[in-house]
C-alpha cells in the first residue's frame, strides 16, 4: 500500500476502484475532484480481475486485441505483467493528479472481482468511484455536449454534494441531468423535462422511470457521462445497471 | 603681328640651297622662305607689352542695377535662373505620356536638379486616376505564389480592416454556432448513434457468448474468452473435468465468437471514419451557413470590385474547410483573447504594400538609398524555431511600387554604385510590370522554396538626376539607355551676366534667403554676392548657377550677422563669411607656401635663370581650389631623340599634358627647323612634382623652357606663366586663371613684393578675372602686374626680356632678339650634326 500525504482520519473518503479493463485518467481526475471538494483522503484500489486471471490459466484462452483485432497467446505471467503495469499507472496517475489538487491519497492493489468491491471491508467509503470501460475507442467531439449526468436513488446529502461538484467542474456549465428515483411511485409516465438554472449552470431536466432507464442503458451504455447512485440500491439492479454503465460511476452512501 | 590662328606658317616658298663645303657631299636642304612683306606684317614686333589695371581685374557688380534696399523687398524668384532649357525639357519629360520618355536630368552637383524637378512635379494638376492601392493576399490555391490586388485608392485599408473585423466576428460566431442547441444535438446524435451500434454489437456479441456458456472479459490490451458456468469463469480444474467433446465443443464456440470479436473489432475504424466525416460535414454545413451570412455584407460592400468579389468567394471555401482553427482550444473559453488571436490568421491578411488613403496627385517619389531592394521591393523572413520562414505579409514594397502611377526620382550615381540596381530598375521599366525576386534568387544563388509574388504592372516616369560625365558614359555603354531615357534636360553651370540676370540673381538670393530663414541682405551684400558668383564661375561676365553654393554662403553670413547683432546680413558679413571659409579650408595651401617660403621646394620670385620658368597650376583639395606655382625646367643638346617629356616617360602625365607637349614640339619644328632637320635632344619636366600632371596650360611655360634652354637665353623667375598654346604659336585661354595668379601673387607678397613680379595670362583669360582684393590693390599700387598676351612670342618678350625681332629677307633675325640666340644655337647644333653625320660616314667607307 502507498500513501500520500497524511490520512486526515476523516470517516468520510473517496474510494476509486479501477480494474484494468476500466482505468482511466478522467476517472483519476474525477475521484481527485470528489475528494478535494470534500476534504477527504482518497483512496485507489486497483482490482486485479480474478475472472481475466481464472481463464488466463485455461488452455483455450488467447487475447484479440483491440487495436489491430489480431490474435494473440496469453499467459498467466504476461497478464500479470500487464496487470502490474497497468496498477502502476494507476498510481502513478493517482499521485499526480491527487498532489495537483493536495489531497491526502493512499493506493493498494488487490485481487478480486469489482463487482464484489460491496463486500470488501477496504471498500468503505462514503464515495465510491467506479470506473467503467468507455465505449471502447470511439472518438470524443471537440465540442462536447451538455454534461449527462444520471441520478439514480433517494437524494443524500452525499448524492447532492457529488452532483454539486460534478456541475462545479470546468465545461460542465451545461448539463443534463436524469432523475430516476427508486421510490417515485411508478416514476413518471414518460419522459419528462425542463429546464432550469441550478446554480451557475443551465440545466435541463428530465425524469426517468427504471423501465425507462434501463430501456434507454439497453439501447446505449454510453448514454450519460456520469452517473450518481445511492449505495442503498438493490445489489441485484446496482450490478446490473452497472453492468451496463460505460461512464464513472459514483456511489454514495 | 600673327594672330587669330591666321594659317601664314603654312604659306610659303619652298626653295632649295646647296651647303656644304670642300670634301663635302652638298646636303639638299629644304627651306621655308616667307614673302618678306608678309612676315613684316604678322611677325611680333619688339614692343611693350602693357599689363592690366587693377579695375580690369574684378567685374564689380553695378548696384544701380539693384533696385531695392534690403531683399525683404525684393520678389522672391519662383523659376530657377538660367536653366530655361532644362525646365523646358523637363516639363516636356514630365507631360509626355509615351513609353520611354523617361528623363535624364543632366548637370554638375549643387544646381538644384532635384529642387527643380520637385518643384514641377509637384505643381502638376492633382491627377489621382493614376494612383492605386496595391495589396498582396493569400493565394489559398498556392500559397507560395501571392495574389495582387489593384484596388481604389484607401481601398486598400479598408479591406485590411474589414478582413480583420471579418476574422474577429468568425471567431465570435462560429464558436457560438458550435455551441448552439442545434448544434449539439445534432452532433450527438451522430456520436450516440454510432456508439449505439457499437455497443450494441459488442453486446449481442456478450449475449451470444453468454447463451453459448462462454465469458468475455476485458484485457488490458484486449478481450478473451473462456467457458463458464453460474455466471463465473472455469477454472483449471474444473475445465479438466471436462471430456474432449466438452472441450473440443469449448474451443469452437470460441473460435466462432472471436470471429465475431474480431469482425466487430476491425469495424471500429470504420465507424471512426465515418463519424469523422459526419461530422466534418455537419461543422461544414454549421460554418457554411456563418461565414457565408458573415461574408455576405462584405460582398455588398465591394461588389464593383470583382478582384475582391473573388478574393472573397476564396476566403469562404478556406474558412469552412479550415472551421477547427476558429474554434477555441479545448478548455478555454471562447471569448478570451480574440483580438490576439486575429493576429494568427495570417491567410486572411491584407498586406497593403502602396497606400493612397491621403495621398493627392500622382506619385513622386525620391528614393534616397536607391538599392535593388529598396527599388524592386523584397521578401523578408522571421525565424521561428530556427528556421527562417516567409508569407506574403512579409513582401516589402520598393520605391517603383509607391510611384507606380506617377515619378520615381533617383540620383543616377547612388543607383549606379548599389549591385544590380540598375539592372533591375531597367528590367521593370523594359517589361513593364514589377516582380519581386530576391538577388539571390536572380543569381541562382540559392535554391529554397521562396515566394513568387505575383507581378504588379507599372507605369512609372523615372527621373534620373546625375552629372553629365555619368550620362554620357551611359549614353556610350549603354546600348539600352537611348530607349529607356529619350529625353535629357541639361543644367546650365553659370549663366550671361548682364543687368536682367543679375536682377534676377538678387530676386534669387531672396528667395533662397527666405526659404533658409535667414536675415535679409542689403544692397551691398547682394551685389558681393553676386560678383562671388562670377567668382565660382571663373568668369567675371557670367554668374555660377550652382546654388548650394549660394546657400552656404547666405548661411554663413547669417552666422556672422547674428554675432554682430545685426537684423540685415551686410557686405561685411558676406566679406567674413568668404574669408573665413577660406580660412578654415586653407591649411594645405599654407603649408605648400611654407615649403616654399623654406627652400624645401624650390620656386624663384627673382632673379633670371636659363631654361627655368615658373608655371601655374591649380590644386584642389577637399572641394578648395588654389594656385600654385611650379617649376619647370628644360635641357636641350645635340641628339635625334626629339623632346622628352619626363612626366609621360614617368608615367606620371595625363593625356593632355602629353598632347600639349606634342603641339609645342610641332611649334618649335615649325617654327625654328622648318627647311632642316632639327638635331635636338630636349627634355621637360615639372620639378618636384610628384603626382599626376595633367592639362595644357603649362604648355606656354613648357615652351618657353625649351626656348630658353635651346637659345641659352636666361628668363626672368618674377614672373610666372599660364597658358596653352597651338602649333602656330598663339595662346589659348585656360581655366582657373584667378587661382593660378593669386597662388603666385601669395607667394610673393610673403617674400615681399618688388614691383618686378607679376603673372603672364593668356588675353582671352580677361574676361575670367576676378580678383582677390589683395591682388587689385597691389596692381594698383604697381607692385604687381598680370599681363595678357596673345603669343608665346610675347611671353618670351616678357620672361627674357629680349624682343623676338622680325625675321629679315635673308632669313635672320636681328642680334638682339632671343629668336637670334635660339636660331644661332639651332645652326650650330645642325652643323654638329653634320659633322657627326660626316665623321659616322668616314668610318663606314
Amino acid at each position: 500500500m502507498t500513501t500520500g500525504q497524511s490520512n486526515n482520519g476523516g470517516k468520510h473518503k473517496v474510494l476509486l476502484a479501477a480494474d484494468a479493463g476500466s482505468y482511466s485518467v478522467t476517472t483519476v481526475s474525477l475521484a481527485v475532484a470528489m475528494a478535494a471538494s470534500t476534504n477527504t483522503l482518497l483512496q485507489g484500489l486497483f482490482i486485479e480481475d480474478e475472472d481475466l486471471l481464472q481463464v488466463t490459466g485455461l488452455p483455450c484462452s488467447r487475447e484479440i486485441t483491440l487495436t489491430t483485432a489480431t490474435e494473440r497467446p496469453l499467459s498467466i505471467d504476461q497478464v500479470q505483467r500487464s496487470l502490474q503495469l497497468v496498477a502502476r499507472q494507476f498510481e502513478q496517475t493517482l499521485q499526480r493528479e491527487a498532489q495537483a489538487l493536495k489531497v491526502a491519497w493512499s493506493c493498494e492493489t488487490v485481487r478480486g472481482r469489482v463487482r464484489d468491491i460491496g463486500s470488501m471491508p477496504k471498500a468503505e467509503a462514503t464515495y465510491t468511484i467506479f470506473a467503467r470501460p468507455v465505449s471502447n475507442r470511439l472518438p470524443f467531439g471537440r465540442i462536447a455536449g451538455a454534461r449527462k449526468i444520471l441520478v439514480l436513488g433517494n437524494e443524500s446529502p452525499y448524492q447532492q454534494q457529488a452532483l454539486d461538484m460534478l456541475l462545479r467542474r470546468p465545461g460542465h456549465e451545461r448539463a443534463e441531468l436524469t432523475f430516476c428515483d427508486g421510490n417515485r411511485e411508478g416514476g413518471v409516465s414518460s419522459e419528462e423535462s425542463q429546464r432550469i438554472r441550478y446554480r451557475d449552470n443551465e440545466v435541463r431536466l428530465i425524469e426517468l422511470n427504471r423501465d425507462q432507464l434501463f430501456a434507454r442503458l439497453s439501447e446505449v451504455g454510453s448514454a450519460f457521462d456520469y452517473a450518481i447512485i445511492s449505495r442503498r440500491e438493490n445489489a441485484e439492479d446496482l450490478w446490473l445497471i452497472l453492468g451496463m454503465l460505460r461512464c464513472p460511476v459514483i456511489l454514495v452512501d | 603681328m600673327i594672330a587669330g590662328g591666321d594659317t601664314v606658317s603654312a604659306i610659303g616658298i619652298l626653295e632649295s640651297v646647296a651647303v656644304g663645303g670642300p670634301g663635302i657631299s652638298p646636303i639638299l636642304l629644304i627651306q621655308v622662305r616667307f614673302p618678306v612683306g608678309l612676315m613684316r606684317e604678322t611677325e611680333p614686333m619688339s614692343k611693350k607689352i602693357p599689363s592690366l589695371k587693377h579695375t580690369a581685374l574684378y567685374t564689380t557688380c553695378d548696384l544701380k542695377w539693384l533696385d531695392f534696399t534690403t531683399t525683404q523687398e525684393t520678389e522672391p524668384l519662383e523659376q530657377p535662373l538660367g536653366q530655361e532649357r532644362a525646365l523646358e525639357a523637363i516639363e516636356f519629360a514630365v507631360d509626355i505620356e509615351q513609353q520611354g520618355f523617361n528623363l535624364f536630368v543632366v548637370g554638375d552637383p549643387g544646381l538644384g536638379k532635384q529642387e527643380l524637378v520637385q518643384q514641377i512635379l509637384s505643381q502638376r494638376a492633382l491627377d489621382t486616376d493614376s494612383r492605386w492601392d496595391w495589396c498582396y493576399v493569400n493565394n489559398f490555391s498556392n500559397p507560395q505564389k501571392p495574389r495582387v490586388l489593384r484596388l481604389p485608392p484607401g481601398m486598400g485599408q479598408k479591406l485590411r480592416l474589414d478582413m480583420e473585423s471579418l476574422v474577429e466576428d468568425l471567431l465570435t460566431s462560429l464558436p457560438s454556432s458550435f455551441q448552439s442547441d442545434e448544434y449539439r444535438n445534432r452532433r450527438q446524435e451522430i456520436e450516440q448513434e454510432l456508439r449505439e451500434r457499437q455497443e450494441k454489437a459488442f453486446r449481442n456479441l456478450d449475449r451470444e457468448a453468454e447463451e453459448k456458456g462462454i465469458i468475455v472479459i476485458r484485457t488490458p490490451g484486449g478481450y478473451t474468452m473462456g467457458p463458464m458456468a453460474d455466471g463465473k469463469p472455469l477454472d483449471q480444474q474444473q475445465f479438466a473435468k471436462l471430456s474432449a467433446e466438452e472441450r473440443q465443443h469449448i474451443e469452437e464456440l470460441i473460435a466462432e465468437l472471436q470471429q465475431d470479436l474480431q469482425a466487430i473489432i476491425r469495424d471500429i475504424p470504420l465507424v471512426e471514419r465515418e463519424h469523422h466525416q459526419r461530422v466534418k460535414a455537419l461543422n461544414q454545413e454549421i460554418t457554411r451557413l456563418t461565414v457565408e451570412q458573415l461574408i455576405a455584407w462584405m460582398e455588398n460592400s465591394y461588389r464593383n470590385q470583382p478582384q475582391i468579389m473573388e478574393y472573397l468567394s476564396e476566403v469562404k471555401e478556406n474558412a469552412i474547410k479550415n472551421v477547427d482553427a476558429f474554434l477555441p482550444a479545448e478548455g478555454t473559453r471562447e471569448a478570451d483573447n480574440i483580438a490576439s488571436r486575429v493576429a494568427e490568421f495570417h491567410a486572411y491578411s491584407i498586406n497593403v504594400i502602396v497606400d493612397n488613403s491621403d495621398s493627392e496627385g500622382p506619385a513622386i517619389v525620391f528614393e534616397d538609398n536607391p538599392s535593388y531592394q529598396s527599388l524592386i521591393g523584397r521578401v523578408e523572413y522571421v525565424s521561428q524555431m530556427g528556421t527562417l520562414i516567409t508569407d506574403f505579409t512579409l513582401i516589402k514594397p520598393g520605391a517603383l511600387h509607391r510611384a507606380n502611377g506617377g515619378f520615381l526620382v533617383l540620383d543616377a550615381h547612388k543607383l549606379l554604385t548599389h549591385g544590380f540596381a540598375w539592372e533591375g530598375l531597367k528590367r521593370a521599366l523594359k517589361s513593364r510590370e514589377l516582380k519581386i525576386q530576391s538577388l539571390e534568387q536572380m543569381l541562382s544563388l540559392v535554391n529554397t522554396v521562396s515566394l513568387e509574388p505575383e507581378a504588379i504592372p507599372i507605369d512609372v516616369k523615372l527621373i534620373l538626376t546625375g552629372e553629365p560625365r555619368l550620362y554620357q558614359l551611359l549614353r556610350t555603354y549603354d546600348h539600352e539607355f537611348d530607349q529607356l531615357f529619350k529625353v535629357s534636360a541639361d543644367f546650365a553651370r553659370s549663366t550671361r551676366r548682364d543687368a536682367g540676370s543679375v536682377q534676377q540673381y538678387a530676386r534669387m538670393v531672396s528667395a533662397l534667403q527666405r526659404d533658409r530663414g535667414a536675415r535679409p541682405l542689403d544692397k551691398a551684400s547682394v551685389g558681393r554676392v553676386i560678383e562671388e558668383a562670377s567668382r565660382t564661375a571663373g568668369d567675371g561676365e557670367r554668374l555660377s548657377l550652382r546654388l548650394d553654393d549660394m546657400r552656404d554662403l547666405l548661411s554663413e553670413a547669417d552666422y556672422w550677422a547674428g554675432k554682430g547683432d545685426r537684423e540685415v546680413i551686410e557686405l561685411a558679413d558676406i566679406e567674413l563669411a568668404i574669408a573665413k571659409r577660406q580660412h578654415r579650408q586653407d591649411q594645405y595651401r599654407e603649408l605648400l607656401q611654407e615649403q616654399v617660403l623654406r627652400g624645401i621646394r624650390l620656386i624663384d620670385t627673382e632673379g633670371a635663370r636659363v631654361a627655368q620658368v615658373n608655371a601655374l597650376s591649380v590644386l584642389e583639395a577637399a572641394g578648395y581650389r588654389f594656385g600654385q606655382a611650379s617649376r619647370i625646367t628644360a635641357t636641350a643638346r645635340l641628339g635625334r631623340s626629339g623632346i622628352v617629356d619626363i612626366e609621360r616617360e614617368a608615367k606620371l602625365g595625363g593625356e593632355i599634358h602629353s598632347k600639349g607637349v606634342m603641339i609645342l614640339s610641332s611649334y618649335l619644328a615649325g617654327r625654328y627647323a622648318s627647311d632642316q632637320p632639327l638635331p635636338l635632344a630636349a627634355s621637360l619636366a615639372f620639378e618636384q612634382s610628384y603626382g599626376m600632371v595633367d592639362g595644357d596650360s603649362a604648355s606656354a611655360a613648357e615652351l618657353c623652357a625649351l626656348l630658353s634652354a635651346i637659345g641659352e637665353v636666361p628668363l626672368r623667375q618674377s614672373l610666372a606663366v599660364t597658358g596653352s598654346i597651338n602649333q602656330l604659336g598663339e595662346i589659348q585661354a585656360v581655366g582657373g586663371v584667378n587661382e593660378k595668379i593669386e597662388g603666385f601673387f601669395e607667394l610673393c607678397d610673403a617674400r615681399g613684393l618688388s614691383g618686378d613680379q607679376g603673372v603672364i595670362i593668356p588675353a582671352a583669360n580677361r574676361a575670367h578675372l576676378m580678383l582677390h582684393k589683395d591682388v587689385r590693390e597691389a596692381v594698383k599700387e604697381g607692385e604687381f602686374d598680370v599681363y595678357p598676351v596673345e603669343r608665346v612670342e610675347e611671353v618670351m618678350q616678357l620672361l627674357s626680356g629680349l624682343p623676338p625681332g622680325a625675321v629679315n629677307s635673308r632669313g635672320n633675325y636681328p642680334r638682339k632678339s632671343f629668336n637670334y640666340r635660339i636660331q644661332k644655337r639651332i645652326e650650330k647644333l645642325q652643323k654638329l650634326q653634320r659633322q657627326v653625320s660626316k665623321s659616322a660616314g668616314n668610318k663606314k667607307s
